[in-house]
């Protein structure tokens, strides 16, 4: 048993030791990295002058684009530290009006009873996007799903209910839908409703990634999701006979489109400004079309 | 003496943290809730936020369903396991179980949910029927969350159990397993009970897991299946609480919840706790 307590004793001590090296070992390391970094960024003509720490959250549309914004941003200015969340549309907006993040995101326009709220909201549009319905990839309607407006408010508000009605296998459409603060389900339903209430039925899903992620995971489901979302998992429908392309709504075929704002709570300080222009601006704008989605340009 | 004194104002602080912000919790949860506490909230049957439809009934239906199958499934497994470990289970077998039981409470609930996600909803949609995400999952789910405490507590409160007892049993004849049913399952069915109400209470409150599993509908039905969606009352604060505007019937709605939910636990807890005594002092 004392053998056994003096193993345990000579285990500890080696860790705390080899903890303890290891950690002043690499602390001088990572720390003259930061500093050999600032130096380069400074040799090449960058800015060391802005610093401090921007949280951003809201729609899971703009999430994306908001990531990738930022890593590139913070990889340009080392001061700075940007913090991004998703959250939906409906708490970008009440989380910038209230103050508890920096920079809010919706995907849809702020709502007249949001503005009544939060009335100092100053609104950015950072890009444009569109919305399209998806089916699983081993749907056998996959690639030739062609609806309607008409027939998708059927199938969302649980009239059709059937895939044989729309010509495919005989088993229930399993319908997914956003919660309701989300701005695409706003937009979806301001489109392609028609006034039509959602399936009582319908499994609600909190971001864009999890619609998509219930569809690739359910051959029988439908869902509508941001164009940034669209990939190899899921098929998206054409509408009307368009295609669901970023070329068609930018030729204005595509009937949907809606524009992805960024909003502060009074005008932006300089941190908030910088961020969002470079956003805006053609580094942020390339991400925009990377990552799927339609430039303000 | 003077330090006496100090250190023991000391431990009144600290042991009077708890109850303040209990008190703090309980005053703010019901200032913001009561006022949508009515019976057309309870008894409503449509929660559909944007009509200013708030009726929770088939929510509160369907939590309750959803944590009474999962505490039956997990006692089911749990208190054999318990009887095991502490009565027949040889040394070294109940160091391996105990340790893995215990690793069980170190995974994150959503690490929990999403396995549940990818691998019991499809397995359940495949071989069940259903879309898969269901009271069924739901119940797996949650049963797996508990079961760690309450073996571990119903195994303590069985060892607890004074050796004694046993041997007196066993030496007037009884079989191990005669000795367990009658003297050593009697003696801490106190401890077990009180391993059960905090099971119960711990899945009434557990939010993310679960939520990933059972569904969610647009509008909630009361379920009359056990592969019927459902939505949990923690899920629908969680999803909705961060869009709700401010001082809008919706989010005293959603405080509401909170209240029922508060109530619904302590309720449980006080009669547990009447449940216990009376059975201690019998």
């Amino acid at each position: 048993m004392s053998n056994q307590n003096q193993l345990i004793t000579y285990a500890v001590v080696a860790l705390v030791i080899g903890a303890t090296v290891g950690y002043l070992a690499a602390g001088p390391i990572t720390y003259n990295k930061q500093i050999q970094d600032l130096q380069n960024q400074l040799a090449a003509g960058g800015e060391a002058k802005l610093r401090g720490s921007l949280s951003i959250a809201g729609s899971t549309t703009i999430l994306p684009i908001a990531q990738e914004c930022a890593n590139l941003f913070m990889e340009q200015h080392l001061m700075v530290d940007i913090s991004v969340a998703g959250g939906g549309s409906g708490a970008g907006v009440k989380s910038a009006g209230s103050g508890e993040v920096d920079i809010g995101e919706a995907s849809r326009n702020i709502k007249a009873s949001e503005l009544l709220s939060y009335p100092d909201l100053v609104a950015f549009s950072v890009a444009k996007d569109s919305v399209a319905v998806v089916i699983n990839s081993d749907n056998p309607l996959a690639g030739d799903l062609d609806l309607t407006f008409e027939q998708v408010s059927e199938i969302f508000s649980g009239e059709i209910t059937n895939w044989s009605e729309l010509g495919g296998p005989d088993h229930e459409i399993e319908v997914y839908t956003r919660e309701e603060g989300s701005g695409t389900r706003a937009v979806f339903v301001d489109y392609a409703m028609g006034g039509k209430e959602l399936a009582a039925n319908a499994g609600v899903k909190p971001s864009n990634g999890e619609m998509r992620a219930a569809v690739a995971s359910n051959q029988y489901g439908i869902a509508y999701v941001s164009f940034g979302y669209i990939d190899d998992t899921v098929s998206a429908a054409s509408i009307n006979g368009v295609e669901a392309v970023v070329e068609n709504v930018n030729n204005g075929q595509y009937p949907i489109t809606r524009i992805l704002w960024m909003f502060t709570k009074g005008m932006p300080d300089e941190l908030e400004a910088a961020f969002i222009e470079y956003v805006q601006g053609p580094e942020g704008q390339a991400v925009v079309e990377d990552l799927g989605y339609i430039s303000i340009y | 003496m003077r330090t006496e004194d100090i250190i023991s104002k000391i431990l009144f602080l600290c042991a009077s943290f708890s109850a303040v912000i209990v008190f703090m919790i309980t005053v703010f949860l019901l200032q913001e809730g009561v006022r949508m506490l009515n019976p057309s909230f309870l008894f409503g049957k449509t929660w559909s936020p944007h009509r200013e439809l708030f009726g929770i009934f088939p929510t509160l239906v369907g939590t309750l369903c959803v944590v009474a199958g999962a505490v039956v499934i997990a006692t089911a497994i749990g208190i054999p396991s318990a009887i095991f470990l502490s009565e027949f289970s040889p040394f070294w077998v109940r160091n391996i179980i105990k340790s893995s039981v215990e690793l069980i409470v170190g995974i994150p609930s959503v690490v929990i949910g999403f396995f549940g996600l990818t691998v019991l909803v499809p397995f359940i949609r495949d071989n069940v029927g259903g879309r898969g995400e269901s009271i069924l999952a739901g119940w797996i789910v949650l049963a797996f969350m508990i079961l760690p405490n309450l073996i571990t507590i119903a195994e303590d409160s069985l060892r607890a159990v004074p050796r004694s007892y046993r041997e007196a049993s066993l030496a007037l004849g009884a079989t191990r397993w005669q000795t367990v049913r009658n003297v050593v399952l009697p003696s801490a069915s106190s401890g077990i009970r009180a391993a059960l109400v905090l099971g119960v209470g711990r899945a009434m409150g557990e939010t993310m897991a679960v939520l990933m599993v059972v569904g969610n509908p647009e509008t909630p039905w009361i379920p009359l299946g056990i592969l019927d969606r459902v939505r949990m009352l923690t899920s629908t604060i969680a999803i909705e609480f961060s869009y709700a505007e401010w001082g809008s019937s919706h989010q005293y709605a959603l405080f509401a919840i909170g209240v029922v939910l508060f109530f619904m636990v302590t309720a449980l807890n006080f009669i547990a706790t009447f449940v216990i005594r009376r059975k201690n002092i019998q």
